[in-house]
Protein backbone atom coordinates (compact mmCIF):
# COMPACT_ATOMS: atom_id res chain seq x y z
CA UNK A 1 0.00 0.00 0.00
CA UNK A 2 1.09 3.51 -0.72
CA UNK A 3 2.31 5.92 1.88
CA UNK A 4 0.41 9.20 2.15
CA UNK A 5 2.11 12.58 1.81
CA UNK A 6 1.24 16.24 2.14
CA UNK A 7 2.01 17.39 -1.39
CA UNK A 8 1.01 21.07 -1.19
CA UNK A 9 -0.42 23.71 1.09
CA UNK A 10 -1.75 27.25 1.13
CA UNK A 11 -2.57 29.77 3.85
CA UNK A 12 -4.98 32.70 3.49
CA UNK A 13 -4.30 36.08 5.03
CA UNK A 14 -6.41 36.36 8.21
CA UNK A 15 -8.87 39.23 8.55
CA UNK A 16 -11.03 40.67 11.31
CA UNK A 17 -13.32 41.90 8.53
CA UNK A 18 -12.59 45.50 9.43
CA UNK A 19 -13.33 47.28 6.16
CA UNK A 20 -12.48 50.57 7.92
CA UNK A 21 -8.92 49.30 8.31
CA UNK A 22 -8.71 48.08 4.75
CA UNK A 23 -9.24 44.44 5.70
CA UNK A 24 -10.98 41.93 3.47
CA UNK A 25 -14.62 41.16 4.21
CA UNK A 26 -15.26 37.76 2.64
CA UNK A 27 -17.73 34.93 3.07
CA UNK A 28 -16.87 31.30 3.66
CA UNK A 29 -17.74 30.60 0.02
CA UNK A 30 -15.29 33.25 -1.17
CA UNK A 31 -12.62 31.84 1.10
CA UNK A 32 -13.20 28.38 -0.37
CA UNK A 33 -12.48 29.75 -3.85
CA UNK A 34 -9.37 31.62 -2.73
CA UNK A 35 -8.04 28.68 -0.74
CA UNK A 36 -8.46 26.33 -3.69
CA UNK A 37 -6.88 28.82 -6.09
CA UNK A 38 -3.85 29.17 -3.82
CA UNK A 39 -3.53 25.42 -3.43
CA UNK A 40 -3.76 24.74 -7.16
CA UNK A 41 -1.02 27.30 -7.80
CA UNK A 42 1.09 25.72 -5.07
CA UNK A 43 0.85 22.24 -6.59
CA UNK A 44 1.08 23.48 -10.17
CA UNK A 45 -2.27 22.16 -11.31
CA UNK A 46 -5.17 23.76 -13.12
CA UNK A 47 -8.71 23.17 -11.97
CA UNK A 48 -9.26 20.97 -15.03
CA UNK A 49 -6.16 18.92 -14.23
CA UNK A 50 -7.39 18.39 -10.66
CA UNK A 51 -10.76 17.23 -11.94
CA UNK A 52 -9.02 14.71 -14.20
CA UNK A 53 -7.52 13.07 -11.08
CA UNK A 54 -9.20 10.65 -8.67
CA UNK A 55 -9.64 12.81 -5.59
CA UNK A 56 -11.73 13.53 -2.53
CA UNK A 57 -12.76 16.98 -1.31
CA UNK A 58 -12.94 17.53 2.43
CA UNK A 59 -14.31 20.64 4.15
CA UNK A 60 -14.72 21.65 7.78
CA UNK A 61 -18.15 22.47 9.15
CA UNK A 62 -17.99 26.23 9.67
CA UNK A 63 -19.44 28.34 12.45
CA UNK A 64 -22.15 29.95 10.37
CA UNK A 65 -25.21 27.82 9.67
CA UNK A 66 -24.95 26.06 6.35
CA UNK A 67 -27.14 23.72 4.34
CA UNK A 68 -27.67 20.22 5.63
CA UNK A 69 -26.22 18.74 2.42
CA UNK A 70 -23.54 21.38 2.29
CA UNK A 71 -20.91 19.69 0.13
CA UNK A 72 -23.44 19.60 -2.73
CA UNK A 73 -23.43 23.39 -2.61
CA UNK A 74 -19.65 23.69 -2.20
CA UNK A 75 -18.87 21.57 -5.27
CA UNK A 76 -21.37 23.61 -7.34
CA UNK A 77 -19.88 26.89 -6.13
CA UNK A 78 -16.41 25.70 -7.08
CA UNK A 79 -17.37 23.74 -10.19
CA UNK A 80 -15.59 20.62 -8.96
CA UNK A 81 -16.34 16.97 -9.68
CA UNK A 82 -14.51 15.00 -6.98
CA UNK A 83 -14.98 11.26 -6.54
CA UNK A 84 -15.91 11.71 -2.88
CA UNK A 85 -16.74 14.56 -0.52
CA UNK A 86 -16.78 14.71 3.26
CA UNK A 87 -17.38 17.20 6.06
CA UNK A 88 -15.67 17.13 9.41
CA UNK A 89 -17.72 17.77 12.52
CA UNK A 90 -14.96 17.91 15.08
CA UNK A 91 -14.49 21.56 16.03
CA UNK A 92 -10.85 22.16 16.84
CA UNK A 93 -10.00 18.61 15.77
CA UNK A 94 -11.43 19.23 12.28
CA UNK A 95 -8.04 19.73 10.63
CA UNK A 96 -6.69 16.48 12.05
CA UNK A 97 -9.92 14.67 11.25
CA UNK A 98 -9.93 15.84 7.61
CA UNK A 99 -6.35 14.66 7.30
CA UNK A 100 -7.31 11.25 8.70
CA UNK A 101 -10.29 10.85 6.36
CA UNK A 102 -8.24 11.91 3.35
CA UNK A 103 -5.43 9.58 4.42
CA UNK A 104 -7.80 6.61 4.71
CA UNK A 105 -9.24 7.20 1.24
CA UNK A 106 -5.78 7.41 -0.35
CA UNK A 107 -4.38 4.50 1.65
CA UNK A 108 -7.27 2.27 0.66
CA UNK A 109 -6.84 3.14 -3.00
CA UNK A 110 -10.18 4.93 -3.39
CA UNK A 111 -8.45 8.10 -4.56
CA UNK A 112 -4.98 9.44 -5.34
CA UNK A 113 -5.45 12.85 -3.71
CA UNK A 114 -7.44 14.54 -0.98
CA UNK A 115 -8.03 18.27 -1.22
CA UNK A 116 -8.73 19.67 2.25
CA UNK A 117 -10.25 23.13 2.45
CA UNK A 118 -10.35 24.44 6.00
CA UNK A 119 -11.85 27.91 5.96
CA UNK A 120 -14.24 29.84 8.15
CA UNK A 121 -15.63 33.33 8.45
CA UNK A 122 -16.88 33.78 12.02
CA UNK A 123 -16.89 37.59 11.61
CA UNK A 124 -18.81 37.65 8.33
CA UNK A 125 -21.41 38.09 6.93
CA UNK A 126 -23.54 39.71 9.59
CA UNK A 127 -23.22 39.71 13.37
CA UNK A 128 -19.66 39.42 14.58
CA UNK A 129 -18.58 36.56 16.76
CA UNK A 130 -19.48 37.68 20.24
CA UNK A 131 -22.90 38.53 18.94
CA UNK A 132 -25.58 36.31 20.36
CA UNK A 133 -25.02 32.94 18.67
CA UNK A 134 -23.67 31.58 15.43
CA UNK A 135 -24.37 27.94 14.63
CA UNK A 136 -26.71 26.13 16.99
CA UNK A 137 -24.67 24.84 19.87
CA UNK A 138 -24.84 21.71 21.98
CA UNK A 139 -28.05 20.85 23.84
CA UNK A 140 -26.04 20.70 27.05
CA UNK A 141 -24.83 24.24 26.51
CA UNK A 142 -28.33 25.49 25.64
CA UNK A 143 -29.91 23.75 28.63
CA UNK A 144 -27.35 23.75 31.42
CA UNK A 145 -24.88 26.54 30.64
CA UNK A 146 -26.35 29.52 28.78
CA UNK A 147 -29.36 30.01 31.13
CA UNK A 148 -26.87 30.42 33.98
CA UNK A 149 -25.05 33.21 32.16
CA UNK A 150 -22.08 31.12 31.08
CA UNK A 151 -20.21 32.49 28.09
CA UNK A 152 -19.50 29.43 25.99
CA UNK A 153 -15.99 28.00 25.60
CA UNK A 154 -14.49 30.84 27.65
CA UNK A 155 -16.34 29.86 30.79
CA UNK A 156 -15.70 26.14 30.31
CA UNK A 157 -11.99 26.86 29.82
CA UNK A 158 -12.05 29.10 32.89
CA UNK A 159 -13.28 26.15 35.00
CA UNK A 160 -10.36 24.11 33.64
CA UNK A 161 -7.80 26.86 34.24
CA UNK A 162 -9.01 27.49 37.80
CA UNK A 163 -8.73 23.78 38.51
CA UNK A 164 -5.27 23.63 36.90
CA UNK A 165 -4.10 26.47 39.13
CA UNK A 166 -5.52 24.64 42.16
CA UNK A 167 -3.91 21.28 41.38
CA UNK A 168 -0.58 22.31 39.84
CA UNK A 169 -0.05 25.71 41.42
CA UNK A 170 -0.07 27.23 37.95
CA UNK A 171 0.25 31.01 38.09
CA UNK A 172 -1.10 33.78 35.90
CA UNK A 173 2.50 34.48 34.88
CA UNK A 174 2.93 30.89 33.67
CA UNK A 175 -0.22 31.13 31.55
CA UNK A 176 1.14 34.42 30.29
CA UNK A 177 4.41 32.81 29.21
CA UNK A 178 2.46 30.68 26.72
CA UNK A 179 0.97 33.80 25.18
CA UNK A 180 4.28 35.68 25.20
CA UNK A 181 6.28 32.81 23.70
CA UNK A 182 3.77 32.21 20.91
CA UNK A 183 3.66 35.92 20.15
CA UNK A 184 7.40 35.92 19.62
CA UNK A 185 6.88 33.21 17.01
CA UNK A 186 4.08 35.24 15.44
CA UNK A 187 6.35 38.27 15.00
CA UNK A 188 8.21 36.19 12.39
CA UNK A 189 5.07 34.92 10.67
CA UNK A 190 3.87 37.26 7.93
CA UNK A 191 0.41 35.66 8.08
CA UNK A 192 -0.12 36.08 11.83
CA UNK A 193 -2.92 38.48 12.74
CA UNK A 194 -1.22 39.69 15.92
CA UNK A 195 2.43 40.45 15.19
CA UNK A 196 3.37 43.20 17.63
CA UNK A 197 5.73 41.95 20.37
CA UNK A 198 4.12 41.11 23.72
CA UNK A 199 5.69 41.05 27.19
CA UNK A 200 4.46 39.57 30.44
CA UNK A 201 3.45 42.93 31.93
CA UNK A 202 1.24 43.62 28.93
CA UNK A 203 -0.29 40.16 29.28
CA UNK A 204 -1.05 40.77 32.96
CA UNK A 205 -2.75 44.08 32.10
CA UNK A 206 -5.00 42.34 29.59
CA UNK A 207 -8.60 42.49 30.91
CA UNK A 208 -10.27 39.52 32.56
CA UNK A 209 -13.06 37.98 30.48
CA UNK A 210 -13.91 35.00 32.67
CA UNK A 211 -11.55 34.82 35.64
CA UNK A 212 -8.91 33.50 35.80
CA UNK A 213 -8.80 33.91 32.00
CA UNK A 214 -7.74 37.17 30.44
CA UNK A 215 -8.35 38.29 26.89
CA UNK A 216 -4.81 37.19 25.97
CA UNK A 217 -5.45 33.67 27.28
CA UNK A 218 -7.92 33.13 24.44
CA UNK A 219 -7.61 32.92 20.67
CA UNK A 220 -8.38 35.90 18.52
CA UNK A 221 -11.16 34.94 16.09
CA UNK A 222 -10.42 35.73 12.45
CA UNK A 223 -11.80 35.02 9.02
CA UNK A 224 -9.51 33.00 6.83
CA UNK A 225 -8.27 29.48 6.44
CA UNK A 226 -5.97 26.98 4.87
CA UNK A 227 -5.76 24.37 2.14
CA UNK A 228 -3.80 21.14 2.16
CA UNK A 229 -3.37 18.49 -0.51
CA UNK A 230 -2.63 14.91 0.41
CA UNK A 231 -1.39 12.56 -2.30
CA UNK A 232 -0.25 8.99 -2.77
CA UNK A 233 3.51 8.44 -2.87
CA UNK A 234 3.76 8.22 -6.62
CA UNK A 235 1.59 11.28 -7.24
CA UNK A 236 3.21 13.35 -4.51
CA UNK A 237 6.65 12.91 -6.04
CA UNK A 238 5.36 14.38 -9.32
CA UNK A 239 4.04 17.43 -7.49
CA UNK A 240 6.92 18.30 -5.20
CA UNK A 241 10.51 17.49 -4.36
CA UNK A 242 9.69 17.77 -0.66
CA UNK A 243 6.65 15.61 0.07
CA UNK A 244 5.94 15.41 3.81
CA UNK A 245 4.93 11.94 4.95
CA UNK A 246 2.00 11.34 7.28
CA UNK A 247 3.91 8.99 9.58
CA UNK A 248 0.94 8.21 11.78
CA UNK A 249 -1.99 9.47 13.79
CA UNK A 250 -4.15 8.45 16.73
CA UNK A 251 -7.34 9.84 18.19
CA UNK A 252 -9.03 9.54 21.57
CA UNK A 253 -12.72 10.43 21.69
CA UNK A 254 -14.59 11.09 24.95
CA UNK A 255 -12.04 9.54 27.26
CA UNK A 256 -13.25 8.75 30.80
CA UNK A 257 -16.79 8.63 29.41
CA UNK A 258 -18.17 6.81 32.44
CA UNK A 259 -16.41 8.79 35.15
CA UNK A 260 -18.61 11.61 36.45
CA UNK A 261 -15.79 12.75 38.74
CA UNK A 262 -13.13 13.01 36.04
CA UNK A 263 -10.31 15.46 36.63
CA UNK A 264 -10.93 18.28 34.14
CA UNK A 265 -7.42 19.71 34.66
CA UNK A 266 -5.77 16.57 33.31
CA UNK A 267 -5.80 15.46 29.72
CA UNK A 268 -4.82 12.14 28.26
CA UNK A 269 -3.49 11.99 24.73
CA UNK A 270 -2.92 8.78 22.72
CA UNK A 271 0.78 9.52 22.57
CA UNK A 272 2.08 6.08 23.56
CA UNK A 273 -0.17 4.32 21.05
CA UNK A 274 1.01 6.68 18.32
CA UNK A 275 4.72 6.24 18.92
CA UNK A 276 4.45 2.47 19.35
CA UNK A 277 2.62 2.19 16.04
CA UNK A 278 5.03 4.45 14.20
CA UNK A 279 8.13 2.98 15.82
CA UNK A 280 9.46 6.34 16.96
CA UNK A 281 9.79 8.16 20.27
CA UNK A 282 8.83 11.59 21.46
CA UNK A 283 12.49 12.62 21.60
CA UNK A 284 12.50 12.35 17.80
CA UNK A 285 10.05 15.26 17.54
CA UNK A 286 11.75 18.52 16.55
CA UNK A 287 8.77 20.83 17.10
CA UNK A 288 5.19 20.71 18.36
CA UNK A 289 2.03 22.33 17.00
CA UNK A 290 -0.33 21.98 19.98
CA UNK A 291 -3.95 23.00 19.65
CA UNK A 292 -4.22 26.28 21.52
CA UNK A 293 -7.75 27.49 22.06
CA UNK A 294 -6.59 28.72 25.48
CA UNK A 295 -3.16 29.09 27.11
CA UNK A 296 -3.90 26.50 29.81
CA UNK A 297 -4.68 23.86 27.18
CA UNK A 298 -1.12 24.10 25.84
CA UNK A 299 0.23 23.42 29.34
CA UNK A 300 -2.10 20.44 29.76
CA UNK A 301 -0.84 18.92 26.52
CA UNK A 302 2.80 19.30 27.55
CA UNK A 303 1.83 17.31 30.65
CA UNK A 304 -0.17 14.75 28.66
CA UNK A 305 2.72 14.16 26.27
CA UNK A 306 4.90 13.26 29.25
CA UNK A 307 7.23 16.18 28.60
CA UNK A 308 6.28 18.44 31.52
CA UNK A 309 6.42 15.99 34.39
CA UNK A 310 6.39 18.69 37.09
CA UNK A 311 3.52 20.55 35.47
CA UNK A 312 3.22 22.61 32.31
CA UNK A 313 3.65 25.90 34.17
CA UNK A 314 6.99 24.92 35.68
CA UNK A 315 8.09 23.53 32.32
CA UNK A 316 7.42 26.73 30.42
CA UNK A 317 9.27 28.72 33.09
CA UNK A 318 12.39 26.61 32.62
CA UNK A 319 12.38 26.03 28.86
CA UNK A 320 12.21 28.15 25.78
CA UNK A 321 9.27 27.21 23.56
CA UNK A 322 9.93 29.73 20.80
CA UNK A 323 10.84 28.62 17.26
CA UNK A 324 14.54 29.09 18.09
CA UNK A 325 14.29 27.62 21.59
CA UNK A 326 15.14 24.19 22.95
CA UNK A 327 11.53 23.08 22.67
CA UNK A 328 9.63 24.83 19.84
CA UNK A 329 5.85 25.00 20.34
CA UNK A 330 3.36 26.63 17.95
CA UNK A 331 6.06 27.99 15.70
CA UNK A 332 3.75 30.25 13.68
CA UNK A 333 2.23 31.88 16.75
CA UNK A 334 -0.61 29.38 17.06
CA UNK A 335 -4.20 30.47 17.16
CA UNK A 336 -3.49 32.69 20.17
CA UNK A 337 -1.51 35.07 17.95
CA UNK A 338 -1.96 34.01 14.33
CA UNK A 339 -5.73 33.94 14.81
CA UNK A 340 -8.40 31.25 14.91
CA UNK A 341 -10.31 30.89 11.68
CA UNK A 342 -13.28 29.24 13.39
CA UNK A 343 -13.28 25.47 13.08
CA UNK A 344 -10.54 25.69 10.43
CA UNK A 345 -7.97 26.89 12.96
CA UNK A 346 -6.73 23.39 13.61
CA UNK A 347 -5.82 22.85 9.96
CA UNK A 348 -3.57 25.89 10.31
CA UNK A 349 -1.41 23.96 12.77
CA UNK A 350 -1.07 21.09 10.27
CA UNK A 351 -0.15 23.54 7.50
CA UNK A 352 2.42 25.25 9.74
CA UNK A 353 4.03 21.86 10.42
CA UNK A 354 4.20 21.05 6.70
CA UNK A 355 5.70 24.47 5.98
CA UNK A 356 8.34 23.92 8.70
CA UNK A 357 9.22 20.42 7.46
CA UNK A 358 9.63 21.74 3.90
CA UNK A 359 11.94 24.40 5.35
CA UNK A 360 9.77 27.12 3.89
CA UNK A 361 9.01 28.89 7.18
CA UNK A 362 11.35 31.82 6.59
CA UNK A 363 12.48 33.72 9.67
CA UNK A 364 10.67 31.38 12.05
CA UNK A 365 12.21 28.22 10.57
CA UNK A 366 13.09 25.50 13.09
CA UNK A 367 16.54 24.67 11.81
CA UNK A 368 17.11 21.17 10.51
CA UNK A 369 13.71 19.86 11.57
CA UNK A 370 12.63 16.45 10.29
CA UNK A 371 9.66 15.51 12.48
CA UNK A 372 6.73 17.51 13.82
CA UNK A 373 3.84 16.54 16.08
CA UNK A 374 0.45 18.22 15.60
CA UNK A 375 -2.56 17.97 17.88
CA UNK A 376 -6.20 18.76 17.27
CA UNK A 377 -8.65 19.21 20.12
CA UNK A 378 -12.34 19.93 19.78
CA UNK A 379 -15.54 20.12 21.75
CA UNK A 380 -15.41 21.49 25.29
CA UNK A 381 -17.63 19.11 27.20
CA UNK A 382 -19.91 19.38 30.21
CA UNK A 383 -17.84 18.66 33.30
CA UNK A 384 -14.99 17.62 31.01
CA UNK A 385 -12.26 19.18 28.96
CA UNK A 386 -11.81 18.45 25.25
CA UNK A 387 -13.98 15.61 23.93
CA UNK A 388 -12.19 15.13 20.57
CA UNK A 389 -8.43 14.64 20.77
CA UNK A 390 -6.14 13.73 17.91
CA UNK A 391 -2.41 13.58 17.20
CA UNK A 392 -0.64 13.50 13.83
CA UNK A 393 3.04 12.84 13.28
CA UNK A 394 4.56 14.33 10.12
CA UNK A 395 8.03 13.53 8.78
CA UNK A 396 10.35 14.67 6.09
CA UNK A 397 12.11 11.52 4.92
CA UNK B 1 -39.37 35.91 37.44
CA UNK B 2 -36.32 36.55 35.32
CA UNK B 3 -36.49 38.58 32.14
CA UNK B 4 -37.52 36.55 29.11
CA UNK B 5 -34.65 38.13 27.20
CA UNK B 6 -32.36 35.57 28.77
CA UNK B 7 -32.08 32.14 27.20
CA UNK B 8 -34.11 29.40 28.85
CA UNK B 9 -33.51 25.66 28.67
CA UNK B 10 -35.26 23.61 25.98
CA UNK B 11 -37.30 21.27 28.08
CA UNK B 12 -37.77 17.77 26.66
CA UNK B 13 -38.80 14.35 27.94
CA UNK B 14 -35.28 13.55 29.12
CA UNK B 15 -34.62 16.67 31.17
CA UNK B 16 -38.13 17.77 32.28
CA UNK B 17 -37.91 16.04 35.70
CA UNK B 18 -34.65 17.89 36.40
CA UNK B 19 -36.02 21.36 35.66
CA UNK B 20 -39.35 20.57 37.36
CA UNK B 21 -37.57 19.44 40.50
CA UNK B 22 -35.46 22.59 40.64
CA UNK B 23 -38.61 24.71 40.24
CA UNK B 24 -40.07 22.81 43.21
CA UNK B 25 -36.98 23.46 45.32
CA UNK B 26 -35.41 20.01 44.91
CA UNK B 27 -32.35 18.89 42.93
CA UNK B 28 -33.17 15.68 41.10
CA UNK B 29 -30.32 13.71 39.52
CA UNK B 30 -30.66 10.70 37.25
CA UNK B 31 -30.10 7.35 38.92
CA UNK B 32 -29.50 4.02 37.18
CA UNK B 33 -31.60 1.17 38.51
CA UNK B 34 -29.20 -1.35 37.01
CA UNK B 35 -25.77 -0.19 38.20
CA UNK B 36 -26.81 2.29 40.88
CA UNK B 37 -24.78 5.18 39.53
CA UNK B 38 -25.97 8.77 39.26
CA UNK B 39 -25.44 11.05 36.26
CA UNK B 40 -25.78 14.68 35.20
CA UNK B 41 -26.61 16.25 32.83
CA UNK B 42 -29.70 14.08 32.15
CA UNK B 43 -29.05 11.57 29.37
CA UNK B 44 -31.16 9.14 27.32
CA UNK B 45 -29.65 6.07 29.02
CA UNK B 46 -27.08 5.25 31.67
CA UNK B 47 -23.83 6.46 30.12
CA UNK B 48 -21.93 4.13 32.46
CA UNK B 49 -23.61 0.73 31.95
CA UNK B 50 -25.96 1.33 29.02
CA UNK B 51 -29.19 0.58 30.87
CA UNK B 52 -32.43 2.31 29.87
CA UNK B 53 -33.80 1.82 33.38
CA UNK B 54 -33.34 5.28 34.82
CA UNK B 55 -35.18 7.01 37.62
CA UNK B 56 -34.53 10.13 39.71
CA UNK B 57 -33.08 10.76 43.16
CA UNK B 58 -33.23 14.02 45.06
CA UNK B 59 -29.68 15.06 45.86
CA UNK B 60 -28.86 16.55 49.23
CA UNK B 61 -29.02 20.33 49.40
CA UNK B 62 -25.28 20.77 49.88
CA UNK B 63 -22.23 20.35 47.72
CA UNK B 64 -18.67 21.53 47.39
CA UNK B 65 -17.26 24.02 44.85
CA UNK B 66 -15.16 21.99 42.37
CA UNK B 67 -14.31 24.93 40.10
CA UNK B 68 -15.71 28.33 39.21
CA UNK B 69 -15.25 31.46 37.14
CA UNK B 70 -16.18 35.09 37.60
CA UNK B 71 -17.71 36.40 34.40
CA UNK B 72 -16.49 39.90 33.61
CA UNK B 73 -17.53 40.19 30.00
CA UNK B 74 -20.55 38.62 28.33
CA UNK B 75 -19.55 37.03 25.04
CA UNK B 76 -21.76 34.62 23.14
CA UNK B 77 -24.74 34.98 25.43
CA UNK B 78 -27.63 37.39 25.97
CA UNK B 79 -26.57 40.98 26.58
CA UNK B 80 -29.13 40.91 29.40
CA UNK B 81 -26.48 39.29 31.57
CA UNK B 82 -24.30 42.40 31.30
CA UNK B 83 -26.40 44.11 33.98
CA UNK B 84 -25.28 41.42 36.42
CA UNK B 85 -21.52 41.40 35.82
CA UNK B 86 -19.42 40.48 37.60
CA UNK B 87 -21.11 37.23 38.60
CA UNK B 88 -19.91 33.72 39.40
CA UNK B 89 -20.80 30.40 37.81
CA UNK B 90 -19.27 27.19 38.93
CA UNK B 91 -19.25 23.43 39.18
CA UNK B 92 -20.67 21.99 42.39
CA UNK B 93 -19.77 18.44 43.37
CA UNK B 94 -22.58 16.56 45.11
CA UNK B 95 -22.43 13.65 47.54
CA UNK B 96 -24.16 11.50 44.93
CA UNK B 97 -20.93 11.50 42.90
CA UNK B 98 -22.00 13.93 40.19
CA UNK B 99 -21.29 17.56 39.45
CA UNK B 100 -23.79 20.24 38.49
CA UNK B 101 -23.14 23.56 36.77
CA UNK B 102 -24.71 26.37 38.78
CA UNK B 103 -24.81 30.05 39.38
CA UNK B 104 -22.83 30.75 42.55
CA UNK B 105 -24.07 33.40 44.96
CA UNK B 106 -21.82 35.00 47.57
CA UNK B 107 -21.77 38.29 49.44
CA UNK B 108 -18.22 38.87 48.21
CA UNK B 109 -17.21 37.15 44.97
CA UNK B 110 -13.47 37.03 45.88
CA UNK B 111 -14.36 34.91 48.92
CA UNK B 112 -15.42 32.01 46.65
CA UNK B 113 -12.77 29.31 46.39
CA UNK B 114 -12.44 25.67 45.43
CA UNK B 115 -13.55 23.36 48.25
CA UNK B 116 -16.03 25.77 49.86
CA UNK B 117 -19.42 24.43 50.87
CA UNK B 118 -22.33 25.47 48.63
CA UNK B 119 -26.01 25.28 49.56
CA UNK B 120 -28.71 24.74 46.94
CA UNK B 121 -30.79 27.89 46.48
CA UNK B 122 -32.75 27.37 43.25
CA UNK B 123 -34.16 30.13 41.10
CA UNK B 124 -37.67 29.55 39.80
CA UNK B 125 -38.10 31.00 36.31
CA UNK B 126 -41.31 29.22 35.29
CA UNK B 127 -44.05 26.98 36.65
CA UNK B 128 -42.02 23.86 35.89
CA UNK B 129 -38.68 25.46 35.22
CA UNK B 130 -36.00 26.18 37.76
CA UNK B 131 -32.29 26.93 37.42
CA UNK B 132 -29.63 25.54 39.77
CA UNK B 133 -28.23 28.35 41.91
CA UNK B 134 -26.09 27.70 44.99
CA UNK B 135 -25.13 30.00 47.81
CA UNK B 136 -21.46 29.62 48.74
CA UNK B 137 -20.77 29.43 52.46
CA UNK B 138 -17.82 31.77 52.80
CA UNK B 139 -17.59 32.19 56.59
CA UNK B 140 -16.60 28.59 57.28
Amino acid sequence: MTEVFASGYFALRPSRARADRGEEVLTTEEYHARALKGLLEAVGMTKAELDAERYALGVNRGLWPHALIWTAEVVQNLGLSPNYTFVSDHGGMSGVQMLIEGYAMIKSGLVDHAVLLGVDSPLTPAKPMGGYRLERTWRYEINYELPLGMVGPLSEAAFIARRHMHEFGTSAEELGMVAVSQRKNATKNPWAYLKQPLNLDEYLKSPFLAEPLRMLDAVIPVNGGFALMLSSGEKAKKITETPIRVAGFETAINQEATNELRDIARMTLPVNRLFEKVGAKIDDVDFFELYDDFTVVVLMQLEALGIAKEGGGKFIEKNSTTYDGDFPVNTGGGQLSAGQAGTAGGLGLVVEAVEQLREEAGERQVKGCKTGLVSGLGGLGYNANLVNRGLVLLTRD
Amino acid sequence: MESIQKPLPEVDSTNAPFFESVAAGRLAVQHCRNCGRHQLYPKPWCAACGSLELDWTDAGPEGVVYSFTVIRRVIGNSKDFERETPYAVGVVELKEGVRVYARLLAKELPSISIGKKAVFQPLKVGEKLGLPYFSVVTDQ
